[in-house]
């Protein structure tokens, strides 16, 4: 129903669409349209005008402007340039000629090809180079492999963050390349102004059943520009950026985070493989001209929060909602002398990095337990709210992770509703009241990029001496590294859950020293004890039979499989 | 695939260089731009042979003046200014308010090869284009221009301001009446196409 306040909000929607407003009048709007239908439908109407004029075909210039423009300027009657440049007159008969030949040797290079394409090891060869600042995103992602491919295991090791993209997008193929945002049938406009990473995981086969060694993994973000077509234009040499075989260009942390000390992971394939999320080898791109975004963990530090969150580095109790699982002693009364084990999605992530586990130290009692929890994902970046203790992880994609506490009750306002672009949302209940709340989180990472969160789930939780790993049933672990000096900030990564049994039922394997032929843990810690996990959490569902159960000591400690940190 | 060429890395440098006299410099600058401001005039317009022809005078006029442009030149604002003004010397010329007819037929070689294989969403597909198009050409160019520059360019409140020389704020208004007038004109099509 139409408010007497509608008048004066018509305009400020307008501008919200812009990106236009200053964040009282952002959260008069927002307040606003939580609770009038009439304005969310002309948002809503405003979202459809925009989505219907920037998708309009774009309209093809004809050739005969460069050559008119050509000869009024730069020729002035010269010899055609412009003609030796791109003129084809003339060439039909060479080119047929010429394709000829092409076709032969190519077919020749075929047979021949064959029998090597079996033997080589399948492995990326062409995607967008990783120095692209902005990407278009009605331009789909194309990635080429060195041989054919089996298209069901690429796509099922392929991981897209933010994860609701994989569903969203869909993915088709053209020989050898795999087509992210494409089907002949349409183009689905990527997320305008939005971080995304393409993974594709070991394991992924080509049509002879050999598999991906290393991982594989593309960084980029969109540009806010949803009609501009890309135009093959090809800049002067010496203005072309770095050569495709350039490392992604690393982005210092921002004044308020501090360098990071840790390396990238370091795999003994050479190949790189950084997790997913941000961190300290993230962010291919620069954040906004904006100083603002850099002052986004501000807030929360400046102001502790009231509820404190259970990340500190050594937690004295468990939370009490949270009965610890998988076979750990009683809440109260934490072992001192047993080992806490590390198995699951968790310890998929902690025993193949060396430098996750340098980093988050060694597992603190009680081991990983579940916690009501909720994860929304960003344009550029997560939160993840645990329900026990009411706290909210927010985690930017400058790496950089912050607490806040949850104090959204039932008498708020819902909030949600569409962003001013397409696809986007606002986000909903906690995560809404928190965003709503604090313009410097809105800044820094944009709409939710699915409507609702992914919630109630069951969350997973452990701790370590220096942190804490998070894990949502959606396949992806988040490693929280928590900065010495305050507790409720740090550094964050992201890594996809590649234990093969989400469930966190199953016990990953841990090196065991005496195993021989295992890798022992290099640094000896506690944690790299022996025994596995011992049983199964009882409310969940058994897992996978080829590895339900105890880990038995013939158990390959999985990074050490071919050396790649993700088995 | 070569994704470098989408945003210029250098542009500055294209733009001191064609200053100077580089022909290539220029031509890079005309290759990166010459879809864009085609599709920007062409949505001014509506019609094919306009597009064809102003765009073909900006970059003429373009080349002309740049030796005498400021070093700290917005050259994507800068073309569009000029591609502009074109238009709307041309639409007061022909004190031309009213559309053209959207030629169907002409604009469905336009749609970049994608192959549609479903009839219906292809016809559904076209019947909004149609729409959509006949929706802008109403407008009042004042008003059709900030609305194209905003969502077809995906240009600031700042660079709109830059090419029709007006404040952010007074962008931020046009941008308003130019919303209101899309939706109105967009249902009354629509109820007059059911009616």
């Amino acid at each position: 129903m139409s408010r007497p306040g509608c008048k004066s909000i018509r305009p400020l929607i307008s501008a919200y669409m812009d990106g236009e407003l200053m964040p009282d009048e952002t959260r008069r709007l927002l307040e606003h349209l939580a609770i009038c239908e009439d304005c969310t439908t002309l948002l809503q109407e405003y979202q459809l005008l925009r989505e219907q004029v920037r998708h309009l075909p774009p309209p093809t210039p004809p050739a005969h402007i460069q050559r008119r423009v050509w000869e009024q300027t730069v020729e002035r009657g010269e010899p055609s340039r412009f003609q030796r440049w791109f003129g084809i007159s003339g060439a039909r008969f060479g080119l047929s000629a010429v394709g000829a030949v092409a076709v032969l040797l190519i077919a020749t290079a075929f047979v021949l090809m064959r029998g090597y394409e079996r033997i080589v090891p399948p492995a990326v060869t062409g995607a967008p180079p990783a120095t692209v600042q902005e990407w278009p995103v009605q331009r789909p992602i194309e990635i080429t492999f060195n041989k054919p491919m089996d298209p069901e295991s690429v796509v099922e090791h392929l991981r897209i963050y933010p994860p609701s993209e994989k569903e969203r997008l869909p993915i088709s193929w053209r020989g050898n390349t795999m087509i992210i945002g494409a089907s002949p049938s349409e183009t689905v406009p990527l997320l305008a102004n939005t971080d995304y990473r393409i993974i594709i995981l070991p394991g992924a086969k080509d049509a002879y059943g050999g598999s991906l060694r290393t991982p594989w993994e593309l960084r980029l973000r969109t540009t806010t520009v949803l009609a501009q077509e890309p135009t093959p234009t090809p800049p002067p040499t010496e203005t072309r950026p770095e050569s495709p075989t350039q490392p992604a260009a690393v982005v210092p942390p921002t004044a308020t985070n501090p360098p990071p000390t840790q390396p990238a992971p370091t795999p003994t394939t050479g190949q790189p493989t950084a997790p997913i999320g941000a961190g300290p080898t993230v962010a291919p791109t620069q954040p906004p001209a904006n100083p603002t975004p850099t002052e986004a963990p501000s807030p929360t530090p400046t102001t502790p929060p009231t509820v404190a969150p259970t990340n500190t580095p050594v937690p004295t109790e468990p939370p009490a909602a949270s009965p610890p699982p998988d076979g750990s002693p009683s809440p109260g009364s934490p072992p001192v002398a047993t080992p806490v084990p590390v198995t699951g999605a968790f310890g998929s992530v902690y025993w193949a990095y060396d430098d996750v586990r340098a980093r988050l130290g060694a597992p603190t009692p009680p081991g990983a337990y579940s916690a009501a929890a909720g994860v929304l994902d960003f344009q550029r970046g997560t939160m993840y709210a645990r329900f026990d203790t009411r706290t909210i992880y927010v985690l930017q994609s400058n790496g950089v992770w912050f607490s806040a506490p949850d104090t959204w009750t039932a008498n708020d306002p819902a909030y949600g509703g569409p962003a001013p672009e397409p696809n986007l949302w606002i986000p909903t209940k906690s995560f809404g009241k928190l965003w709503t709340e604090n313009p410097s989180i809105q800044e820094q990472l944009g709409y939710a990029t699915t409507e609702t969160a992914h919630e109630p789930m069951d969350g997973r939780i452990q701790e370590f001496a220096n942190g804490l790993m998070l894990y949502s049933d959606t396949g992806y672990v988040y490693v929280l590294y928590v900065d010495p000096s305050n507790p409720y900030q740090g550094q964050w990564e992201v890594y996809p859950d590649s234990s093969g049994h989400g469930d966190l039922v199953t016990p990953t394997p841990e090196p065991s020293p005496s195993e021989p032929g295992a890798t022992p843990e290099p640094t000896g810690e506690p944690t790299a004890s022996p025994s596995p996990e011992p049983t199964t959490t009882p409310e969940l569902s058994p897992a996978p039979t080829e590895n339900a159960g105890p880990a038995t000591p013939e158990a390959t400690p999985e990074p050490t499989q071919d050396g790649t940190p993700i088995p | 695939m070569d994704g470098s060429a989408v945003v210029p890395a250098d542009e500055a440098i294209w733009v001191s260089r064609a200053k100077e006299g580089d022909q290539a410099a220029f031509e890079a600058i005309f290759q990166h731009y010459e879809r864009q401001i085609y599709g920007f005039i062409y949505r001014m317009m509506g019609n094919a042979e306009d597009a064809s022809d102003l765009t073909q005078e900006c970059f003429i006029r373009a080349y002309r003046a740049l030796s005498q442009t400021s070093d700290d030149l917005n050259i994507s604002a800068w073309l569009h200014r000029i591609a502009s003004n074109a238009c709307l010397d041309v639409l007061r010329r022909r004190q031309r308010i009213r559309w053209l007819p959207w030629e169907t037929h002409k604009h469905e070689h336009l749609l970049h090869g994608r192959p549609m294989d479903d009839p219906e969403r292809q016809a559904l597909s076209l019947e909004t284009q149609a729409t959509v198009h006949q929706v802008l050409q109403q407008m009042s160019p004042r008003n059709r221009m900030a609305l194209i520059l905003r969502e077809f360019e995906g240009m600031s409140c700042e660079d709109i301001g830059q090419v029709m020389g007006l404040s952010r704020s007074a962008v931020k208004s046009v941008l308003f009446r130019a919303r209101e007038e899309f939706r109105r004109t967009y249902r009354r099509l629509e109820e007059a196409s059911r009616s």
